[in-house]
């Protein structure tokens, strides 16, 4: 009896370790790639056999495409269009998400659930009809175009994530702030907000990364004077020679301002994404 | 059509790829041992990656002349420098080397979700299930299932949605190619909008899709009620 159990349990750490094993080589292995390549001189990028360690470690692809190749522009560009799409969606989502969790009013289940189902559109679907109507309002290659665009797909999402937390919040404590003498508004701000405020931060944390990391509407809505990060990228390969380290080194300073978000708030994302997520179905 | 059919193809595949594979991950990353917090992190890492970055570089590990998995598998004697696997330039797995790229990319996102529903899930009804003398399979089967099972609508749900979306890889690793072979049904409707300007067209193409994906999450998320009663 006791010698099967052992054998299960080292047949069952085999596993975990397999699996362990299997999932970092796979995961890691591109990303080391990327870091590695991203310091090699150009040669070695094309030679084979391929090197696993740079030869010499230099630095001009980080030049190549941060100055001369419009990466320093592709990130000016994404902080723009993401930070304001962020504030953007926040305030607005924030106070719909309330109302739609505290006041029943006529209908307002069957608002919510219009909200979110746009969200299941696929985004190539309105590509066209909103190409359309940038252009004539004139805003084609604009911040505003992206920052708006990329709103209405941000705000289902925020809204319902939103929704959840406040639904989460005993209503008590809003109650007494009334009784106090707070009018609903007051109450929002002063109560509501303050105890929700890890959720706003995961909210808009989710909002960001969708914006920074957008490509579609980029390469459809926008040209020459406004260039984000994900439409600098497929510039680097041009005709006849692609600068591999180039979009290695420019991709890693992309990846970083996310990565550094999400070390220092990993607790709010993950706890935002369960909550919103499952409540959101 | 070859358009319709592949999107199919690429959806199924990826979901269900991604699930097992997330399920696996989150079921081991929920034990405690030593380093789960660095394996978390690592595997997290694909997820942050702009979309379109990830593109190249898999484009370039898949790279004929001198990516590194023709070189491994050379080295590992699977394959010669004479014959190599053509991977994207192949129209047989062209698709396959996106599918690749997609689990790559978003398999994190459903071990995310997963991990966090397990997480979630008390300890008393192991605790009755251990009382009780269920065994493992068993275990899983009548406790851990049903009570995972929100999460693993959720992240299915979003998941597919999101997979029919697919352009960003398709339109980076192949553009659709070689011929028609890994062409899916987004890329399809921006190549008749944006470069053949058959806007009426593409715009009809799109309420397709729009129609196709309502109509699955409808029938999935009723579905899900039924199952929940």
């Amino acid at each position: 009896m006791k010698k099967t159990v052992l054998r299960r349990n080292l047949l069952e750490n085999a596993a975990v370790i397999m699996i362990v094993a299997v999932a970092l080589i796979f995961f890691i292995f591109p990303f080391y790639w990327l870091v590695s390549t991203s310091f090699k001189v150009y040669y070695e990028q094309f030679s084979y056999p391929p090197t696993f360690i740079p030869g010499q470690a230099v630095l001009t692809n980080y030049r190549i495409g941060l100055v001369d190749l419009w990466g320093i522009k592709g990130i000016t560009d994404s902080s723009i269009v993401a930070s304001f799409n962020t504030l953007l969606v926040v305030a607005i989502a924030t106070p719909a998400a309330y109302s739609l969790a505290r006041f029943k009013f006529k209908r307002s289940e069957s608002l919510a659930t219009w909200i979110l189902s746009s969200r299941m559109l696929p985004p190539i679907a309105v590509a066209i009809p909103l190409f359309l109507l940038w252009r004539m309002v004139g805003w084609l290659d604009t911040y505003q175009a992206l920052v708006f665009t990329y709103a209405a797909f941000n705000l289902p999402f925020a809204v319902w994530m939103m929704k959840g937390f406040f639904e989460d919040l005993p209503k008590d404590m809003e109650e007494s702030a009334m009784v106090d003498g707070c009018s609903t508004f007051t109450a929002f701000v002063r109560v509501a907000l303050p105890l929700t405020t890890p959720a706003l931060v995961a909210t808009a944390l989710f909002c960001f990364i969708f914006s920074w990391n957008e490509f579609m509407f980029a390469v459809v809505l926008t040209r020459w004077t406004v260039k984000t990060l994900p439409v600098v990228i497929p510039g680097l390969v041009m005709g006849h020679s692609i600068l591999w380290g180039a979009i290695c080194a420019v991709t890693l300073i992309g990846v970083l301002p996310e990565i550094l978000i999400v070390l220092f708030l990993q607790r709010y994302l993950v706890r935002g994404l369960t909550l919103g997520a499952i409540r959101g179905a | 059509m070859i358009a319709i059919i592949n999107t199919f193809i690429f959806v199924a595949s990826t979901i269900t790829i991604q699930f097992f594979f997330g399920l696996a991950l989150a079921l081991v990353l929920n034990r405690s041992f030593r380093g789960r917090s660095f394996v978390v992190a690592a595997v997290l890492l694909p997820m942050m990656i702009v979309p379109v970055a990830t593109g190249y570089i898999w484009w370039m590990l898949y790279d004929v002349s001198y990516g590194p998995f023709n070189y491994i598998l050379e080295a590992a004697r699977l394959t010669t420098h004479e014959a190599p696997i053509k991977w994207l330039a192949d129209p047989s797995l062209s698709l396959l080397g996106v599918i690749i790229t997609d689990c790559w990319q978003y398999a994190p996102f459903m071990m995310l979700v997963l991990l966090a529903g397990l997480q979630s899930i008390p300890v008393e009804p192991y605790e009755a299930a251990q009382i009780d003398g269920a065994g493992r399979w068993q275990t899983f089967r009548h406790v851990t299932f049903p009570l995972l099972r929100s999460a693993i609508a959720v992240a299915i749900l979003i998941r597919t949605i999101d997979a029919f979306k697919i352009f960003d890889l398709v339109y980076l690793m192949t553009y659709g190619g070689p011929g028609t072979s890994s062409e899916v049904a987004s890329f399809y409707t921006y190549l008749n909008g944006f470069r053949f300007f058959r806007m009426g067209y593409a715009s009809a193409l799109s309420y397709v899709i729009l129609l196709i994906v309502t109509l699955f999450t409808t029938i999935f998320l009723r579905f899900l009620r039924r199952a929940e009663r």
